[in-house]
């Protein structure tokens, strides 16, 4: 169903993009709504740098496309986190290299420069770091289903929706996802032996 | 699968929020686009006269384009004595001794009420429908960029066969269909004045001119020196003393022609003021040689037919809105700060 500028029952996402059918300039109500949050969906994902221009480009193709915004939900959100995911996917090899990168370069695309900001992050750092690397080896369906049930707090159904996948697929990319996390991120042995005794 | 789940969802959780700088950005990117959008959407013909009033719905676009203004190099005549200067600065004389209109004070708001006529298109398929439209527009908008804004466009109609057979051909066979009309309330920011700080204007026509190009932007040409001038005079709250030099000013812009006396298609009569390019008028403006208020002004095509006018038929302070719905929230403000809501925690269920 596509969205009708003139029902009465849209949401407050929906009523500003069917007013901005005729009137463009209501679509900075979405923006000023879901800008914080997609930028942060996105920054966590490939850093603040990246984040500056795809959160950016989210908006600005939201708007061309906006004639194609189905209100079914309730709100824009996952619409946008499903727009800038593609965005993010279309260019998935840069991201996974990106990912690793963030991480060597010790958090600082990504953290704020502060320096209090990094000591406080470091001890954190590493959990982060085996995690990029665990993320970097999922299947890009896997990780996009699951960032966006993780990082965007969707739902199941709300991925369905941005991802145009059937709620079953997500089940099972997130199921699978967790699977191979969990493989990733189990302690070698020979470390967790010790490590158990310091704790 | 929680343990897993749980772990993702704190990754990278300290990341902040935007900054307003990054903020204003993007907003800025999105408001060109909504500005710049390809007519795939209604839009005017005559993209100047949109463009113009769109950036009265976005303060914040505005002063991020005035920084591409640099530093100009006017070759304006040195005091012309010439019967259009002698016209404008009986103009000027006039305006300076005006209080109909002013800045609002607080809780007031300057009201601007217009009607013209305007050319919209439609496309799709590579094809372009156009239809000639009635415009009513009224606007209420305070120093803070609060406000209101009421615009209806009616009585669509094709202006040509050839029209008339590429909208059928679109599948637009009524052109009423065109009609539209909107209502809406804008919180602070949402609508913007020329500049809320006249004070900061000399009333030196010739630095009034390069400080109104910097401010407004545009080509540094005498017709968009013109449409400047004319910017800060439509829906403006722009003191008399301003309004005086602006008039000033328009006498030095090359290419500027004295109509006389003219009427514009409501049958408002006043002083009439043109640009002119390869002998032609482009756009007029025509003032009310009693009360020095801009009356109306209208567009040209190169053949000299009248294609676009609006007649401003009243302007005051008032000290209320119209209760329509709350439709948009501010834009960033000029100062570059922006308002964003804040993100919600990265804790779910």
């Amino acid at each position: 169903m596509r969205l009708v500028p003139t029902a009465s029952r849209l949401s407050e996402d929906g009523a500003a993009i069917a007013r901005s059918l005729q009137h463009p300039e209501a679509f900075a109500n979405v923006f000023d709504r879901h800008f914080a949050f997609v930028y942060r969906y996105v920054a966590r994902r490939a850093g603040r740098d990246r984040a500056d221009d795809v959160a950016s480009q989210t908006f600005t193709v939201a708007f061309a496309h906006r004639g194609r915004y189905r209100d079914d939900l309730g709100t824009a959100r996952p619409w946008l986190l499903g727009i800038a995911t593609n965005l993010l996917r279309a260019e998935h090899r840069n991201d996974q290299r990106l990912m690793l990168t963030v991480d060597r370069l010790g958090h600082e695309a990504v953290v704020s420069s502060s320096r209090s900001a990094l000591a406080v992050a470091s001890t954190d750092r590493d959990d982060d770091s085996r995690l990029s690397n665990a993320l970097a080896q999922l299947d890009p369906g896997q990780r996009d289903a699951l960032l966006l049930h993780a990082l965007g707090e969707l739902s199941y159904a709300e991925i369905a929706a941005a991802m145009e996948i059937p709620i079953g697929t997500v089940r099972s990319r997130i199921s699978r996802a967790c699977a191979v996390l969990r493989t990733e991120l189990e302690p070698p042995a020979s470390v967790a032996g010790p490590r158990r005794n310091h704790a | 699968m929680l343990d897993e789940l749980e772990r993702v969802r704190t990754y990278r959780d300290d990341v902040p929020e935007p900054d307003a700088a990054t903020t204003f950005g993007a907003r800025a990117e999105l408001l060109e686009a909504i500005r710049e959008e390809p007519p795939t959407n209604r839009t005017s013909k005559l993209r100047r006269v949109q463009r113009r009033r769109r950036l009265a719905l976005a303060g914040g676009i505005t002063a991020a384009g005035l920084a591409v203004a640099g530093v100009l190099g006017f070759h304006t005549a040195a005091a012309p004595q010439s019967a259009l200067a002698r016209q404008m600065n009986q103009l000027a004389q006039v305006a300076a001794g005006q209080s109909w209109t002013g800045i609002p004070g607080p809780a007031q708001y300057l009201y601007t009420e217009s009607e013209g006529l305007t050319e919209s298109d439609t496309m799709g398929n590579g094809q372009e429908c156009a239809v000639q439209q009635v415009e009513h527009r009224q606007i209420w908008i305070a120093t803070d960029g609060s406000g209101a804004l009421s615009d209806a466009l009616s009585q669509s109609r094709f202006t040509s066969a050839a029209d008339t057979a590429t909208c059928a051909a679109m599948g637009i066979t009524n052109p009423k269909s065109q009609n539209s009309s909107y209502a809406g309330r804008f919180v602070a920011g949402g609508l913007s004045l020329p500049t809320n700080d006249w004070k900061s204007l000399s009333t030196d026509p010739a630095t009034l001119l390069k400080q109104v190009h910097q401010r407004d932007g545009g080509p540094n040409l005498p017709s968009e020196w013109f449409e400047n001038v004319s910017d800060f005079m439509r829906e403006s709250d722009v003191p008399a003393a301003i309004r005086a030099a602006l008039y000033q000013a328009t006498a030095l812009i090359p290419g500027i022609k004295l109509l006389g006396r003219q009427s514009d298609p409501t049958g408002q009569t006043g002083l009439g003021v043109a640009f002119y390019a390869d002998g032609q008028p482009t756009h007029e403006l025509i003032f009310d040689q009693q009360s020095g208020r801009l009356l109306a002004e209208e567009y040209f095509d190169k053949s000299g037919k009248l294609t676009d006018w609006t007649a401003y038929t009243e302007q005051k302070i008032v000290d209320s809105v119209p209760n329509y719905p709350m439709e948009l929230s501010g834009p960033p403000s000029s100062s570059g700060t922006a308002t964003v809501r804040q993100a919600p925690s990265t804790t779910t269920t």
